[in-house]
């Protein structure tokens, strides 16, 4: 009975080792089991991302403290200025994301984020839409304020976004004043690393990064963020700078898709 | 399976809750859901179990399925075969297992990504791994009490189960 347990789990192994070098090669097995799989997990996700809006409505949407003292003592009609506020607030980013759609021809789609990755290894957003809504794999996702990351996975009704700060991401930039083109990657955490510069390039603290369009994937000019540091060690060709995204990923609700 | 379900239940729960409510460094709460599973139910359960929650991480993480479902299968009877060898197995045991395999199941996704996906994480700073292992222990500390493994089947106060062929 042991024996036939174990010789069950190694083949279920090298399975999963086949699946995976067949993946790694061809590309990401996707299969309507799997998205039958996952239903419940999106219906859940959507559900818990409406209430956690809902709670935010209630208490994060006040930053100003006096605003939230009046609104405590107008007990009755908290609910409804929250609601109002909350509105206004979603109100200012459609339109920005409405701006945005007039000032580009590449403009696809706007979508809503309603799940970020479970894990800690990929920096990956979940958007409410997918290929019936016209969006194909590595489409540019950017909101008003910068670059969110590109398509990577794309299902009928959803798609998932690789954000700029994943491991995996790597986007070819240049410094806004002095040119200097990079390659920029992510650290897996909230920073990105400008790599490829060479030592003798001035670069400074404040600068902004944009995309130069090089790689093919990302249109040129779109901002990313800015340097904070730049680190430069004796003997080495390259420095290496530290980017912050211009976009705060972890408030960030809305996207833009772009064609490539 | 009962059991198995309201588990499989939990599982969905907690990855809803890594994906909605922790937007910086995540604690693993399915590992320790995978650990304590195994730990009660045995290994070939605890793997079974494992697999599962693993091909559910890699459908919502969006890269590779695969990944988890390896390194979750393993945590799930690797535990278990560490529990049928410790005599007495109490929460400082238990959050001590938990810990070392966390550590492995970190160090096996980083190989297995490495190899068959060509994803690395040179770039990643070594604190986020730390911090997802601590964020970890605290869930399995405060998961103890409630999910108790080793709680007999027949006392367990979150799922109880008669035994039918019981004498006295």
């Amino acid at each position: 009975m042991l024996k036939k347990r174990l010789f069950l789990f190694i083949i279920f192994i090298l399975f999963i080792f086949a699946a995976l070098t067949y993946q790694g090669t061809k590309g990401i097995i996707d299969t309507s089991a799997f998205d039958f799989l996952s239903y419940p997990l999106k219906i859940l996700e959507q559900g818990i991302s409406a209430a956690v809006s809902g709670i935010k409505a209630v208490f994060s949407t006040n930053s100003e403290r006096e605003q939230r003292k009046k609104l405590l003592e107008q007990a009755a009609v908290i609910g409804d200025r929250n609601q109002c506020i909350e509105t206004r607030n979603e109100n200012e980013r459609l339109k920005a994301l409405l701006d945005l759609k007039a000032q580009r021809s590449d403009y696809v789609t706007s979508a809503r984020i309603f799940a970020r990755d479970p894990t800690n290894w990929f920096q990956v957003l979940w958007i409410d839409k997918g290929s019936k809504h016209g969006i194909i794999k590595d489409m540019i996702a950017v909101t008003p304020l910068g670059v969110v990351g590109r398509i990577h996975r794309v299902l009928k009704d959803r798609a998932s976004i690789i954000q700029i700060t994943d491991v995996n991401a790597s986007v070819a930039v240049r410094i806004q004043s002095s040119r200097t083109e990079g390659i920029l990657e992510g650290n897996g955490d909230k920073k990105c690393y400008l790599k490829y510069v060479s030592q003798e390039m001035d670069v400074i603290s404040g600068d902004a990064v944009i995309t130069s369009g090089l790689e093919g994937l990302y249109p040129d000019g779109l901002l990313i963020g800015y340097v904070t540091s730049i680190i430069k060690k004796d003997g080495e060709f390259f420095q290496v700078i530290e980017v912050l995204p211009a976009q705060d990923f972890k408030t960030i609700e809305e996207v833009a898709i772009l064609k490539r | 399976m009962k059991a198995f379900l309201i588990y499989l239940f939990l599982a969905f729960l907690a990855l809803a809750a890594q994906s909605e409510f922790f937007t910086g460094i995540k604690p693993d709460i399915l590992f320790v859901l995978v650990c304590f599973y195994s730990l009660r139910y045995g290994q070939a359960k605890g793997m079974l179990f494992g697999a599962l929650t693993g091909l559910l991480l890699d459908l919502s993480s969006g890269f590779i399925p695969g990944t988890n479902i390896i390194s979750m299968a393993l945590a799930g009877y690797a535990i278990a075969s560490v529990r049928q060898r410790v005599f007495q197995w109490n929460i400082i045991i238990n959050t001590v297992a938990i810990i070392m395999f966390s550590i492995l199941d970190i160090f096996l996704v980083h190989v297995i990504l490495a190899t068959f996906a060509d994803i690395y994480f040179a770039n990643r700073p070594l604190t986020i791994s730390v911090m997802q292992i601590v964020y970890t222990a605290i869930f399995s500390l405060l998961l103890y009490p409630v999910l108790d493994p080793e709680k007999t089947r027949d006392s367990l106060a979150l799922f109880p189960v008669i035994n039918p062929k019981r004498t006295f």
